[in-house]
């Protein structure tokens, strides 16, 4: 059986991937992040009115 | 019962000179196509829906019956049909001959401002899911077909051109889109002038019939009375690969609103169905696939500039200077409570940190019956632990990969209003090979 190593040519730093791990968990309790992703939602989920009475007629 | 080669020629003898039909014999040419089965008298559903709705009530006479053409990649005359039906073991004798089935177009009895048919319900195979090392995703499903008793199959995801009378673009992206929703999420099927009858009870200044489209309020009133909700999506080049790689891989087709431009002209508003992808072995999106009623089934769309603006046929063969993606809608399950747009931010900031350590990072949506049953063929730590544990029916998925082969998956609860991870599973960590 190939290694991971052979089959994409990169070594995996079973350390290195534990400790990005841990570094992403810790994100999910960053006040900052939390408050951006609400920022995100409204930026890129909310339409306006504009585009809600726009007639798709083609 | 008629059977003809596959030429440019027979096909327009059926399905008309419109662009539609010209579409379908280069998409059919292309997957192999040889020859076709013509059913002269079929009884449609959703025509027959149509027709007892608006046609009837026409003064003009219009048939009930459609033709419904088959299309198969063997090269047979209709003797040899005929014998093989004859034949005791009939149906083994027909698979032989006619080889891969590639699906079927319904031809309606109605024509268009220039008197080209009407192509209705029409089902085609997809393109091949694998090219080189790219691979295709696309949203279909599996309809059974009977040709004369003999049972037949075809994957795909039904297109129909818009029938002006009643449907314009809006209803029939709606009514492609939600046609295989109502396997996964039991919602009504709707024929077209029941779509435009539902959403025209938001009132508008225009006429409902004959149709002069919908807005999007009428979509998303529409979508909301079947029991489905809706997720809006502005298309910015961050948003439009990671959104449709997302819901195309959890089989939700999506809308797409689109702007047209033609200098010294007025823009033009359109919708279509964003029905498939293409990417390369990086997870990179290549092309899209549309069903777009103006144009066919699986229709390809390439982009220089993250699907912002498209390259396709609306360039090419009807003359628009750009093709603009405004917004995508996809009709959602109520219970996919936690939205792209939440999600999304989460998934940016940590795409950051994988990036530098130099994996890939994915995001995806899926329901735990598909994601376990993925899970059962891969190693990894606390495996009998991770499988027994309950799970949300809704995950959205960040996952850490190489060439496609997962280093970790972190598990966010979909059925939840903020991103949370799921209670005790939190991340999966991919046992690699040393």
């Amino acid at each position: 059986m190939k290694t991971t190593k052979q089959k994409t040519g990169i070594k995996i730093d079973k350390a290195k991937v534990k400790a990005l791990i841990e570094r992403l968990k810790k994100l999910d309790d960053d006040p900052e992040l939390k408050e951006e992703s609400e920022k995100h939602y409204r930026k890129i989920s909310f339409l306006s009115q504009d585009d809600l009475f726009k007639r798709f007629t083609i | 019962m008629i059977v003809r080669p596959f030429t440019s020629g027979e096909i327009e003898t059926y399905l008309g000179e419109s662009i539609q039909a010209g579409y379908i014999v280069h998409y059919l040419s292309e997957l192999g196509a040889k020859t076709i089965v013509v059913e002269e008298k079929y009884i449609d559903k959703d025509y027959l829906i149509d027709y007892s709705k608006f046609y009837s009530r026409s003064f003009e006479s219009h048939p009930r019956f459609t033709k419904r053409i088959h299309f198969f990649t063997g090269d047979f005359t209709e003797t040899d049909l005929k014998r093989a039906f004859l034949e005791k073991d009939g149906l083994k004798h027909f698979q032989e001959i006619c080889e891969k089935y590639l699906g079927f177009s319904i031809v309606k009895p109605i024509t268009d401002s220039m008197g080209n048919p009407l192509i209705g319900r029409t089902l085609l195979s997809t393109y091949p899911p694998e090219d080189n090392s790219d691979k295709r995703i696309f949203i279909s499903q599996k309809y059974p077909v009977s040709l004369y008793g003999v049972p037949l199959t075809i994957d795909s995801l039904p297109f129909q051109a818009q029938d002006q009378g009643v449907s314009a673009c809006a209803t029939i992206a709606l009514w492609s889109a939600l046609h295989p929703l109502h396997s996964s999420f039991e919602t009504p099927r709707h024929s077209p002038v029941e779509i435009t009858e539902i959403s025209s009870l938001i009132p508008s200044k225009e006429r409902n019939f004959p149709s002069e489209g919908l807005n999007l309020n009428q979509i998303t009133s529409y979508i909301k009375s079947i029991g489905l909700d809706i997720e809006t999506l502005k298309a910015e080049s961050d948003v439009i690969p990671v959104a449709v790689k997302a819901y195309i891989n959890a089989k939700l087709p999506i809308l797409a609103t689109l702007e047209l431009k033609r200098a010294g002209k007025e823009s033009g508003y359109h919708a279509a169905v964003i029905s498939g992808y293409r990417c390369n072995e990086n997870n990179e999106l290549l092309e899209l696939y549309v069903h777009d009623d103006q144009i066919g089934p699986y229709s390809r769309v390439i982009s220089n500039n993250n699907f912002i603006s498209w390259n396709n046929e609306w360039k090419t063969t009807y003359g628009q200077d750009e093709v603009i993606l405004k917004n995508l809608i996809i009709p959602v399950y109520p219970k996919i409570r936690l939205t792209f747009g939440r999600i999304h931010s989460v998934f940016l900031r940590k795409k950051q940190d994988i990036e530098k350590e130099g994996y890939i990072a994915e995001l995806f949506l899926t329901q735990v019956n598909e994601y376990k049953k993925t899970l059962l063929n891969l190693a990894f730590e606390e495996k009998e632990r991770i499988l027994t544990s309950p799970m949300p029916r809704f995950i959205w998925i960040i996952r850490a990969h190489i060439n496609n082969i997962p280093i970790f998956d972190e598990v966010y609860d979909g059925t939840s209003v903020y991103p949370k991870k799921v209670q005790d599973i939190d991340t999966i960590e991919y046992q690699l090979s040393e």
